[in-house]
């Protein structure tokens, strides 16, 4: 099973990456065209600097270009910025832009990345909810709870081509952050916080990008066209792209087999059984990790040994087969597809599992805590939040936990607000969790379990786990770096199990055949900037 | 007359009123909050919610939420950025009305005629499917009828396309969904009354007066029979232009009845509230406006009771 499911990634992958050369000179693929893409979320707006979720992403990837991204394999690739230049002291980062324009024809500048910081720092910005993502830049956290003025947050553009920002402390990952919508860039004097729906309208939503929006429709979904001043815009081919909302997952299944439109995100596992790459299947391996949570403040859960039997008793690979294809087992905290910053491989590849699965030792451990055979164990409560893959996946641990450790784990499903208010409450005992990565990097998963976190909410309070992440921040050195967030890893999973991983999850698409030269990002997403459509 | 509408209209008010106050403590008392989204920094957070005055203490936020009602402003949404509630009213309503009038028209004019033909035919065979075609589509849940139409005439037959309302073949799966529950219901309904009607004193006099048999079933039967269909016809207008969810979810319908739920599981609280008040009024109108045809078509029926 797992086998199959890693060779399908890796044939969607391979004929995702293709390179351009080879597909374009397909004697079947032409010049133009329209496609149609759904997209589950209509949540938030395109703004940038605003409520900016997959809604922005799904946008962005077709019309705006940011400084710098990344390919699937973690190459960096140089988009609005030419080059970058770091300070000696790792502070100050330079971004020489390259000539572009707007699809309006004005240049690209400096002022229009500043423009999306200030915004997004604004204290009356009532929509900026990645505003935290540059708190790392000098006056940035002051200026945004008020305290601080404009004029000291420490992003400038020096002139129209370059971009100075200046950081509070070294960043190592600073550069990988660059895939956060607030380091996008918004033209300044069309794009203010004045006019909230400034991004709806295509004479103020200008794209930078390889297509520029056309009209919005709430509700509906927005249509891009091709932008002509695009400084690659001889390598776009579409003319047109529609993005439709489309939240049902039966309705989106139909909608692509009617044909109403080509491409589609997040459909339910069975999917993966009915279709082939052939007829359209790929595979997005997302950067999100699934694990238990212990509250470390609830006895017995504040026993290591407890906890480690717990993690061992597990069936991983049991669990995926109940819940589905696109859930795969994984023993690491940093989702499974994670890039190392120091190799070409993934993060968790750089070193032995983390842990393996043992029900023997699961039963010492917990007799050595003083539980033999489970005897005098209270009963615990696991809460998940209340959907159909949850629960089987609730029920799956029930049952393995009874058999292996004989402890009795009484399952509580919530409604999503329900749960993630206990969760931020500390108000449970055992609970499920989620992380899908903001930005490629081991450390957007790790700094959420450091003792002042606002997102560590389970207490873990470890002098050990605070230091291994200081001394990854403080190095630039990124086999060094690469080191400390292995430590850390191991002082969260191996050591101590604070946290206890269960799956990682994939998205399962359908993109129709007869579109080509689909590329993907280091977050594994379809990218459709360059595609071409078949005759 | 004009006393009877009065009253009626300041009694929806103080229902209205009843159903805002219930409702906005409602959506204060679940937990969770509109910004409660996963990777969003606390901090943040915080900033967020004091910025829309929702860090207050509940009574003063409905003190302020009173005020701008006053004033007719349902407030903004905190999820679809910049759009005021009454926009989004504005926009969505005339999708659901749409459907649900269309539904509306078509179940009561074929309802009415499946009835009549069900009272008066002497065929046992098709009085029994019809029947039974009745029975089946008040048993029909919508949801199911719906994901049967997607499947059958739109995903294996390709006949109409299942996304949005582009053109008018995009109106005919979802109508037909929204359609077939009050079509049988009338239908139902109209049987019952019409072959009650059918047997009375009146009717056996117009015809030894020789009126012509048309005249008879449409003029003199069917306004007697129509009394309860036009009673029922308040609520189920009602129902019809608050919107499915699961019709409009299916269908990716961007109405009302989308955004309702929608709206609940976002924590939109504005949305939750303003959706509440507009399908109230739609409710507390369809009513009054029964009851008054009622009264025009039998003048027996007195309002002012």
């Amino acid at each position: 099973m797992k086998k199959r499911l890693i060779s399908i990634i890796t044939a969607a992958s391979m004929v995702c990456t293709m390179p351009a050369g080879t597909l374009a000179a397909d004697a079947e693929s032409t010049q133009g065209g329209e496609i149609t893409i759904a997209t589950v979320s209509s949540t938030g707006g395109l703004d940038p600097a605003g409520f900016a979720l997959d809604m922005w992403t799904e946008y962005a990837k077709l019309c705006t270009d940011g400084l710098v991204s990344y390919d699937s394999e973690g190459n960096l690739i140089y988009e609005s910025a030419e080059s970058v230049d770091t300070s000696d002291d790792g502070l100050v980062w330079t971004f020489h832009l390259r000539e572009n324009q707007w699809s309006d024809g004005s240049d690209v500048t400096a002022a229009d990345f500043v423009n999306t910081i200030d915004r997004a720092l604004d204290p009356n910005n009532g929509n900026a909810i990645y505003a935290n993502m540059l708190f790392n830049i000098s006056g940035a956290e002051e200026y945004n709870s008020g305290e601080g003025t404009l004029e000291a947050v420490k992003a400038v553009a020096v002139d129209d081509q370059t971009l100075e920002i200046t950081l509070d402390a070294p960043c190592s990952y600073f550069l990988k952050m660059m895939s956060m919508p607030v380091f996008y860039p918004s033209k300044e004097g069309a794009a203010t916080n004045e006019n909230e729906v400034w991004w709806q309208d295509p004479a103020t939503s200008l794209g930078n990008g390889a297509f520029t929006l056309e009209s919005y429709t709430d509700g509906v979904g927005y249509t891009v066209v091709k932008n002509p001043y695009y400084y690659q815009a001889d390598k776009v081919s579409l003319d047109k792209i529609n993005v439709q909302f489309i939240s049902d997952q039966t309705a989106l299944l139909s909608a692509y087999q009617t044909g109403e439109v080509d491409v589609v995100t997040g459909l339910p596992d069975y999917v993966k059984d009915q279709y082939t790459e052939e007829d359209g299947l790929f595979i997005w391996t997302m950067l999100t990790s699934k694990f238990m949570l212990p509250n470390l403040s609830v006895a017995p859960l504040d026993n290591e040994q407890v906890r480690e039997a717990i993690a061992l008793a597990l069936s991983r690979q049991q669990i995926c087969d109940v819940i589905g294809s696109d859930y795969i087992p994984s023993v690491n905290y940093v989702a499974e597809y994670m890039l190392s910053n120091s190799s070409d491989q993934y993060f968790k590849d750089e070193q032995d599992p983390l842990f393996e699965e043992n029900a023997e030792k699961a039963q010492e451990l917990l007799a050595e805590a003083g539980y033999p055979n489970g005897d005098g164990f209270p009963t615990l409560t696991y809460k998940y939040p209340n959907s159909e893959k949850d629960s089987l996946m609730a029920q799956a641990i029930q049952a393995q936990l009874k058999s292996v450790l004989n402890i009795n784990i009484e399952l509580v499903g919530e409604e999503d607000e329900v749960y993630a208010q206990d969760k931020k409450d500390g108000n449970y005992e055992l609970i499920r969790h989620s992380w899908t990565a903001d930005y490629n990097d081991p450390i957007n998963f790790l700094n959420l379990y450091t003792s002042d976190s606002t997102s560590n909410y389970n207490g873990v309070a470890d002098a050990a786990f605070d230091e291994a992440i200081a001394n990854s921040n403080a190095t630039d050195d990124q086999a060094e770096r690469n080191q400390y967030l292995h430590e850390a890893q191991n002082i969260l999973v191996s050591e101590n199990f604070y946290v206890i991983p269960v799956v990682t999850q994939v998205y399962i698409c359908l993109i129709n055949p007869s579109i080509s030269n689909v590329t993907t990002n280091d977050k594994g997403e379809p990218m459709y900037r360059f595609a071409t459509l078949a005759q | 007359m004009a006393k009877y509408i009065t009253k009626r209209l300041l009694m929806g008010l103080v229902s209205l009123f009843a159903l805002i106050t219930v409702t906005f403590f409602l959506t204060r008392l679940m937990p969770g909050n509109p910004f409660d989204i996963s990777n969003v920094n606390q901090a943040v957070q915080d900033r967020i919610m004091s910025y829309y005055g929702l860090d207050q203490p509940v009574h003063v936020q409905f003190g302020m939420y009173l005020k701008n009602l006053s004033h007719g402003d349902l407030g903004i949404s905190y999820k679809k950025v910049g759009t005021t509630v009454n926009q989004l009213i504005m926009q969505e309503a005339p999708y659901t009305i749409q459907i649900g009038m269309l539904a509306f028209i078509i179940a009561l004019i074929l309802g009415t005629i499946i009835g009549i033909a069900m009272a008066v035919t002497r065929k046992e065979g098709v009085r029994g499917s019809l029947m039974f075609l009745t029975v089946l589509g008040i048993s029909i849940p919508n949801y199911v009828l719906a994901l049967l139409l997607m499947l059958v005439c739109g995903v294996t037959l390709k006949w109409f396309p299942v996304v949005g309302l582009g053109s008018w073949k995009h109106y005919i799966l979802p109508v037909t969904a929204m359609t077939v529950y009050p079509l049988a219901q009338i239908s139902k309904l109209v049987k019952s009354s019409y072959s009650e009607a059918m047997h009375q004193d009146y009717v056996i006099m117009a015809r030894a007066k020789g009126i012509s048999k048309v005249r008879i079933s449409f003029v003199h039967i069917l306004k007697n029979a129509m009394i309860p269909v036009i009673t029922i016809s308040g609520p189920m207008v009602a129902f019809l232009l608050t919107g499915s969810f699961v019709v409009e979810n299916i269908f990716t319908i961007p109405g009302i009845g989308r955004e309702f739920v929608n709206s609940v599981s976002n924590r939109d609280y504005t949305v939750i509230m303003g959706l509440t008040i507009f399908l109230g009024i739609i409710l507390v109108l369809c009513n009054l406006i029964s009851d008054i045809i009622c009264a025009l078509v039998d003048p027996r029926i007195k309002l002012e009771k």
